[in-house]
C-alpha cells in the first residue's frame, strides 16, 4: 500500500501549480522586450531606475528580488532581465526612492547592486 | 493562507530538500524529495538574509535501522559571493528533535550538514553533506548515518524569465548503512517562476521527485 507521502504528491504539484499562478505578477505582456525582460509595462515609457545587480543568474532565485521591489512604496512597475543582469523601476508619481535603500533591499534578496542609474528624461524642446 | 496551505501539504507529505536553505529576507520555502526508501520535506522561513527557521521532517528507510524523525532546524548562510555572471554559496544547517523509529524513544535526534554551490546563466553544480541520528551516534562518527550528494547540472537552451526552464542534471549520492551505498540520477529540473520540479531514475530504477516552492 503506497504511504500518505506519495498519494500526497499529486496534490502537492497541482498546488504548487495554483500557488504558482496566485504569486505570479500581473501580466503584461512582452510588448517586443527582449528575452529575459519581465513585466515591462505598456506605454511606460523608459524606467527611472535601471539598478545593475551581481549574482542574478537563475529566474527561480531571482522572484524574491523581484518581490522585493514591487512591495517598496514608491515603485510603480519592475522588470527583471537576466540577460543584461538588471531590475528596471518605473517610480509612481512625486515619489522618490533613495540609492542606498535600494542597495539595501537588493542585498536583503540575497544579491549585490554594483550600479545604481538614475535615468532623467529627455527635456521637451522650449515653446514659443 | 496560502502559506498555511503549504505547510500542511507539506506536513501530509511528511518528507524535504536542501536545495535553497535560505531564500529572500521575508521568503517562505517549502521542498520535498520523494525516492524509495527516502522521503525528507523542509519547510523554512528566512528572518534575514542570512538566516532561515524552519522544520524538517525525515524518513529514511533504505538503512540498516531505518530513521524517522521530526526536527526544529537553522540554516544559516555562511557565505555568498556575487559576481556580474555567478553565484557560490556555502550554508550550514543544524536540526535538533525527535525521532519516531531509529533511535531510542526520548532521544534526541540531532541533524547536521554543509552545503556549497556554484551557478552562473546556465551551468550549477552543488555538494551537500549530511548527517543524522542520535546525540551518542554523533560521539561516533562512524554509526553516524550520513550522506553525501554531488550534482551538475547545464541549461542547454535558454529561456525568458517567464518561462519555463529546463535544467539536464547529473546526481551522485553516497549513503553511509544504506543497502546500495552508491546511486547515479540523470533528472531533468524544470522552473515555472517561484516553482520547482525535478524528475529522474537512478540507474539502477529508483524514481527521483522533489519539488519546491517559493511564497
Amino acid at each position: 500500500m503506497p504511504s500518505i507521502s506519495w498519494l500526497a504528491l499529486p496534490l502537492l504539484c497541482w498546488s504548487s501549480l495554483a500557488l504558482a499562478g496566485n504569486e505570479a505578477p500581473p501580466p503584461h505582456g512582452h510588448n517586443g522586450a527582449a528575452p529575459g525582460l519581465a513585466t515591462p509595462p505598456e506605454n511606460a515609457g523608459p524606467p527611472q531606475i535601471v539598478i545593475t545587480v551581481d549574482g542574478m543568474v537563475c529566474s527561480f532565485c531571482v522572484q524574491g528580488v523581484e518581490r522585493t521591489m514591487r512591495k517598496i512604496d514608491a515603485v510603480a512597475n519592475v522588470a527583471l532581465s537576466l540577460e543584461s543582469k538588471t531590475i528596471s523601476l518605473w517610480l509612481k508619481p512625486d515619489h522618490h526612492v533613495e540609492d542606498e535603500f535600494l542597495a539595501d533591499r537588493i542585498k536583503a534578496s540575497g544579491f549585490d547592486a554594483s550600479n545604481i542609474e538614475r535615468i532623467t528624461p529627455p527635456t521637451p524642446p522650449p515653446t514659443e | 493562507m496560502r502559506i498555511l496551505l503549504a505547510s500542511l501539504l507539506m506536513a501530509l507529505c511528511s518528507p524535504s530538500a536542501v536545495a535553497h536553505p535560505v531564500t529572500f529576507t521575508g521568503g517562505f520555502a517549502a521542498s520535498s524529495i520523494h525516492r524509495p526508501g527516502l522521503t525528507h520535506s523542509q519547510v523554512n522561513y528566512t528572518v534575514h538574509r542570512k538566516l532561515a527557521l524552519g522544520a524538517t521532517h525525515l524518513r529514511i528507510r533504505h538503512l540498516d535501522t531505518p530513521l524517522e524523525g521530526s526536527l526544529a532546524q537553522a540554516n544559516v548562510l555562511l557565505f555568498r559571493r556575487n559576481r556580474p555572471n555567478s553565484q557560490a554559496n556555502l550554508y550550514m544547517s543544524l536540526g535538533a528533535g525527535i525521532a519516531h523509529e531509529g533511535v531510542e524513544l526520548g532521544q534526541a535526534l540531532i541533524l547536521g550538514s554543509l552545503q556549497a554551490d556554484f551557478e552562473t546563466d546556465n551551468f550549477y553544480s552543488a555538494i551537500v553533506a549530511m548527517g543524522v541520528g542520535g546525540l551518542d551516534q554523533f560521539s561516533d562518527l562512524g554509526e553516524l548515518p550520513s550522506s553525501v550528494r554531488g550534482r551538475i547540472g547545464v541549461l542547454p537552451f535558454a529561456s525568458g524569465f517567464e518561462s519555463l526552464q529546463a535544467w539536464a542534471v547529473m546526481q551522485v549520492d553516497y549513503t553511509t548503512q544504506a543497502d546500495d551505498p552508491l546511486s547515479v540520477t540523470p533528472l531533468l529540473r524544470f522552473f515555472y517562476r517561484n516553482v520547482l520540479w525535478e524528475f529522474g531514475a537512478s540507474l539502477d530504477g529508483k524514481p527521483w521527485l522533489h519539488m519546491m516552492i517559493h511564497l
